[in-house]
């Protein structure tokens, strides 16, 4: 439960706490304590109360019924009180009883791991690069740049979603730009395009269909199908997450940058630092919290999916961009069996746990 | 001037779609089909901004989005910053776990929330009527979430009342720890 956002609050929760002492400690801050406790223990439940209210409401209700739901057969039609209790049928249709749930489950948890091996590095490279040259001192320009890589994050994600099914339409700018480059002409349909990125690979060795061992299957999936890569229709999506996420994590990075006292870097410099050990091994160690932050927030935000790929794609082509996300919507609301997509959206949110303690394990173990 | 042709590469990668979606707007349907890389219309066509801006519910759309907009940054700004100023900088007994509670149940993602807060809404019969589905309060206490962000502003000795509250308030606003490259530099 506490994975997250509880890492960098919880250290600054501490310095929070020894500011809150050595203000009171300070001038004026002693005299009549209880007193002064006294009211400020009604000013905090009160200021808090709105807060909390909403957050019972909106929050801690809907998890606590989505946990009871979870566990019951309901259509999401008929009221509430109406659904069967259905034992912890809905997580084994998802992970132990053969058949088509569990396959198109297999599927999306496929899609979106390659979607976040993907997508993780390449915005996290990507807005670090741009984050550093945009924070030199004497770039004229700047204001400009930052505005423009910005720019994407806030927009809707369904407007630019719509732009890149145009971007990406065989006729479309992407294909343009690719016949100009390559020889020939291009003429992919991107998002209509189911072929696995490695599977295509393979194929150009001379390898097209499964070979032996890899026919079994795990969760209804073969293990060819598992090591396909992400169809050209999801790296068509991969580009747009990583378009759309980079400008906010360049700002991330900025604000990090700008954090490092520039008489670190001084020093470093004159202590006879190269530029390459400069960044290396200093302003990247500095970095490290908001490497920490950009990661774990991107580690959430690529296991979350969705928008996109409504828009887009809807799951197809052969199901290659569907992802669990989009599988909770399906579920619930198309195919009325909001039970078991309860229970899709507690595994993802037990896989993102599992995701975000590795990622916390790793970079302490750096450290 | 490896970095200005990065930037400027980049900068092309990010503008680009945008500038041809404006284009593409203006463009006739013909153009659309026989041009649609160019970044500028030939035609200029204004059938599309009339359909959308005459024929359809564009604007009521608008306005309602206007209203979610509004109405949720005002409850945000207000609601975030009282709980906010409350846990970064008032002294109260239970504290600490209504703190360690707000964080935990924020780490909790939200696509988890997209089902029950569906049912919540329906629950409350929010979802029928025009306050409830355009109301802003499903997504009001993610502001919350920031309010913890006001703990690492810095102490300040003689914290003046309206200075603080602007550290606190632009603290909130910006949401994401985005406020260290707003500022002008």
């Amino acid at each position: 439960m506490r994975a997250t956002p509880s890492a960098p609050a919880a250290r600054s929760r501490g310095r929070g706490g020894s500011e809150a002492a050595g203000g009171s400690a300070g001038p004026g801050g002693r005299r009549g304590r209880s007193g002064i406790r006294g009211r400020q223990g009604a000013a905090g439940w009160l200021f808090v109360s709105p807060a909390l209210v909403l957050l019972a409401v909106f929050m801690v209700a809907p998890i606590l019924l989505a946990l009871w739901v979870s566990f019951r057969d309901w259509s999401g039609l008929a009221p509430l009180s109406a659904s069967t209790p259905a034992g912890s049928d809905n997580y084994q249709d998802l992970l132990t009883h053969t058949g088509v749930v569990r396959g198109d489950f297999a599927k999306s948890l496929r899609n979106n791991l390659y979607y976040v091996i993907g997508v993780v590095p390449a915005q996290t490279f990507l807005a670090l690069i741009l984050a550093v040259i945009v924070n030199a001192k004497l770039l004229r320009g700047r204001t400009f740049f930052r505005a423009a890589f910005y720019f994407p994050s806030v927009t809707s994600s369904i407007a630019v979603a719509f732009i890149f099914v145009f971007l990406f339409s065989p006729t479309g700018v992407v294909n343009s730009v690719l016949s100009a480059l390559l020889p020939g002409r291009v003429n992919l349909v991107w998002l209509d395009d189911s072929d696995g990125l490695i599977h295509l690979l393979l194929r150009t060795v001379g390898v097209d269909s499964a070979p032996g061992p890899l026919r079994h299957e795990f969760l209804d999936l073969s293990w060819w199908d598992w090591i396909s890569g992400p169809s050209v229709a999801l790296s068509s999506i991969m580009i747009l997450a990583t378009w759309t996420t980079t400008g906010t994590f360049m700002l991330m990075f900025l604000a990090g940058l700008q954090n490092i006292p520039t008489e670190v870097e001084e020093a470093a410099e004159v202590d006879g630092a190269t530029r390459r050990q400069l960044f290396w091994r200093v302003t990247l160690p500095m970095l490290k919290p908001t490497l920490f932050l950009v990661v774990t927030l991107g580690l959430i935000g690529t296991w979350q999916v969705f928008d996109q790929v409504y828009a887009m794609t809807s799951g197809g082509p052969q199901k290659t961009t569907l992802t669990p996300a989009y599988l909770v919507y399906r579920e619930g609301f198309q195919n009325s069996a909001m039970g078991r997509a309860a229970a899709i959206a507690f595994i993802v949110f037990v896989i993102i746990l599992v995701f975000t303690g590795l990622q916390r394990l790793v970079l302490r173990r750096e450290r | 001037m490896l970095r200005r042709a990065v930037l400027t590469l980049f900068a092309v990668i990010f503008i680009y779609p945008f500038l041809l979606s404006l284009a593409t707007s203006f463009k006739s349907r013909p153009e659309v089909a026989a041009h649609p890389v160019t970044p500028w219309p030939r035609s200029f066509d204004l059938r599309a901004w009339g359909d959308v801006l005459l024929h359809s519910d564009f604007p009521l759309w608008t306005f309602n989005s206007i209203v979610v907009t509004v109405a949720a940054t005002l409850l945000r700004v207000f609601l975030d910053s009282l709980a906010g100023y409350a846990l970064a900088r008032l002294d109260w007994r239970g504290r600490g776990v209504v703190f360690a509670g707000v964080v935990s149940v924020l780490a909790v993602p939200p696509i988890v929330l997209t089902v029950p807060r569906f049912l919540v809404l329906k629950e409350l019969t929010l979802l029928t009527r025009t306050p409830g589905s355009s109301c802003p309060w499903p997504s009001t206490p993610w502001a919350s979430s920031h309010a913890p962000v006001l703990r690492r502003a810095p102490p300040r000795a003689g914290g003046g009342g309206p200075d603080r509250r602007r550290v606190h308030l632009r603290r909130v606003l910006a949401h994401r720890p985005a406020a260290g490259p707003a500022r002008p530099c």
